[in-house]
């Protein structure tokens, strides 16, 4: 029977994820050059232009910003080379494989469910900030940093129409606008730089940079919050520098990256990713938002920071961080539903993706979305982490023998479960701060599965 | 030979965004001369970059 397109394409994404069941052999693993790449290519994203912004309106002071990005990012990097980087180089294998024998297949099916719907949500994100710059061609205003529901008729139209663009563009086109993605990213890092650059004339910081301090302590991080903005100090910082890719290190779904590397030391790499995107783009967005008088518009803050070239970084950083986002979440959702073509669930993810796009309520709360993705998969990754790396040292039977042939793993399911719920996602900031609370829970879902495992739960 | 050129070039479209961006912040350009001016650089950079990628060698399959 001849192949569809459709079909064609489905089998050329499938090739995207080499060595998808089985573990990576040595003659497939990556240079450094390549790992150092893709890292500063993967975080200079559309979050960059809406997160160094969200700090300034947050009422950051200057000195906490600086000494809080320091922080977290070396925390997070430290997080990528010691937790998630040792597992990936000795296992060699996706997070998910190694899930479904940890875990069992359903519960792998139910994180996988979590993960898509979460992923869809971001991706609804990016159409937002895309449609920003959109909306300045037409007129349509950016909605209100309260806004949780759609500001206008225009706003809904131009998402709609952005996010379908994505979706399609994603079925029909995802590997060159993967490429297209590669071409983007020195250019977009350079839009941040130059645009911040560009603004500083305005906010009073003269040409041999001699106030520049005086003026990001006065004018730009001035310590005080926007109305209606919690104020933000030196530990938000730290965390959410840390933990805004939480599901990243700790919760271990970059061991699909870092299984090609030859050594768990190349996690280090992911230094050109922080500081590069998580550090300079974020603190150059922070800027800008402060000369066009603290408007939360990507669109309007780099149209005036760099002109039409600035609007169109931010529709093609919302398209380029959407399309792998969509394609991630289709990926994950096929778990759950395996014959179903991968255009179809990529369809799906699409239009979940473009209904979220319309309601702003994710990209103005952004920094708390990150957060509560973290929380939720982070735990799952410390069941893999004690799995690994303490259990066989007290001497408890592997899951995989310990669970053969159940659907789940009752131990990791109560210990995601249990660690989520007291985290009490529903809520971002009770009892603790969202920011915090990846941390605490990543902790007490391990220690929960150790002390689970010992006790013979599993079956 | 003519990746090397299409990266070389890419490369300068680049430096002349960021070039722009500096002779502004110095007051050498006016808002609107910088603009035009990264808009060129930007367009540059897409059609090289593009161009060098594109001439990059083929995976086997």
């Amino acid at each position: 029977m001849p192949k569809t397109p459709f079909a064609e394409l489905a089998a050329k994404m499938d090739q995207l994820y080499e060595y998808d069941r089985e573990p990576v052999p040595e003659t497939a693993l990556h240079s450094g050059a390549k790992f150092a790449g893709l890292y500063a290519g993967e975080h200079v994203a559309a979050t960059e232009f809406v997160i160094g912004a969200f700090f300034v309106l947050h009422g950051v002071s200057a000195w906490d910003l600086v000494t809080g990005l320091i922080v977290g990012n070396i925390l997070a990097v430290l997080s990528w080379a010691f937790i998630c980087a040792p597992i990936a180089v000795k296992t060699r294998l996706t997070l998910y494989w190694r899930l479904r024998a940890v875990g069992g297949p359903g519960l792998m099916k139910a994180y996988n469910l979590v993960y898509g719907i979460l992923f869809c949500g971001l991706a609804g994100a990016m159409v937002s900030v895309a449609a920003t710059a959109i909306g300045l061609g037409f007129g349509v205003p950016s909605p209100e940093l309260d806004a949780i529901y759609p500001s206008s008729i225009g706003w809904v139209v131009i998402t709609f129409l952005i996010g379908t663009a994505m979706t399609l563009l994603a079925i029909l086109g995802f590997e060159k606008l993967s490429k297209f993605a590669e071409v983007c990213s020195p250019w977009m890092f350079l839009v941040f730089i130059a645009g911040a650059l560009s603004m500083l004339p305005a906010l009073g910081v003269k040409t041999d940079f001699s106030n520049f301090w005086e003026i990001a302590q006065t004018k730009i991080w001035t310590g005080i919050p926007a109305e209606g903005q919690d104020k933000y100090g030196f530990w938000h910082i730290a965390s959410f520098a840390w933990l805004c890719n939480a599901a990243f290190h700790l919760g271990l779904t970059d061991m699909a990256t870092l299984r090609f590397a030859p050594t768990w030391k190349y996690g280090f790499y992911s230094a050109l990713g922080m500081f590069p995107g998580h550090f300079l783009a974020w603190m150059c967005s922070g800027v800008m938002v402060a000369a066009v008088a603290r408007e939360m518009n990507p669109g309007l803050m780099a149209y005036e920071a760099a002109g039409i070239a600035g609007a169109l970084a931010v529709l093609i950083a919302g398209w380029t961080t959407a399309n792998p986002t969509l394609y991630r979440a289709g990926l994950a959702l096929q778990a759950v539903s395996p014959n179903w073509p991968r255009w179809r669930v990529t369809l799906i993810a699409g239009l979940l993706t473009t209904v979220v796009s319309c309601f702003p309520v994710i990209f103005m709360r952004l920094l708390d979305y990150l957060a509560t993705f973290g929380l939720m998969m982070a735990p799952i990754g410390a069941v893999v982490f004690a799995e690994h790396m303490i259990l066989p040292r007290l001497g408890v039977e592997p899951a995989e023998k310990a669970i053969a042939g159940v659907s789940v793993n009752k131990a990791a399911a109560v210990a995601w479960a249990v660690s989520v719920l007291i985290a009490c996602p529903w809520a971002p900031n009770y009892p603790i701060h969202a920011f915090y609370k990846p941390v605490p829970a990543w902790l007490l879902a391990g220690v929960l599965y150790i002390v689970l495992r010992r006790a013979g739960v599993g079956r | 030979m003519k990746k090397k050129l299409f990266s070389l070039l890419a490369a300068a479209s680049l430096v002349l965004c960021m070039s722009a961006a500096v002779r502004h912040f110095h007051g050498a350009l006016t808002n609107a001369q910088y603009k035009d001016q990264f808009l060129i650089g930007t367009i540059a950079w897409f059609i090289f970059a593009t161009a060098a990628i594109s001439m990059g060698p083929k995976r086997k399959a």
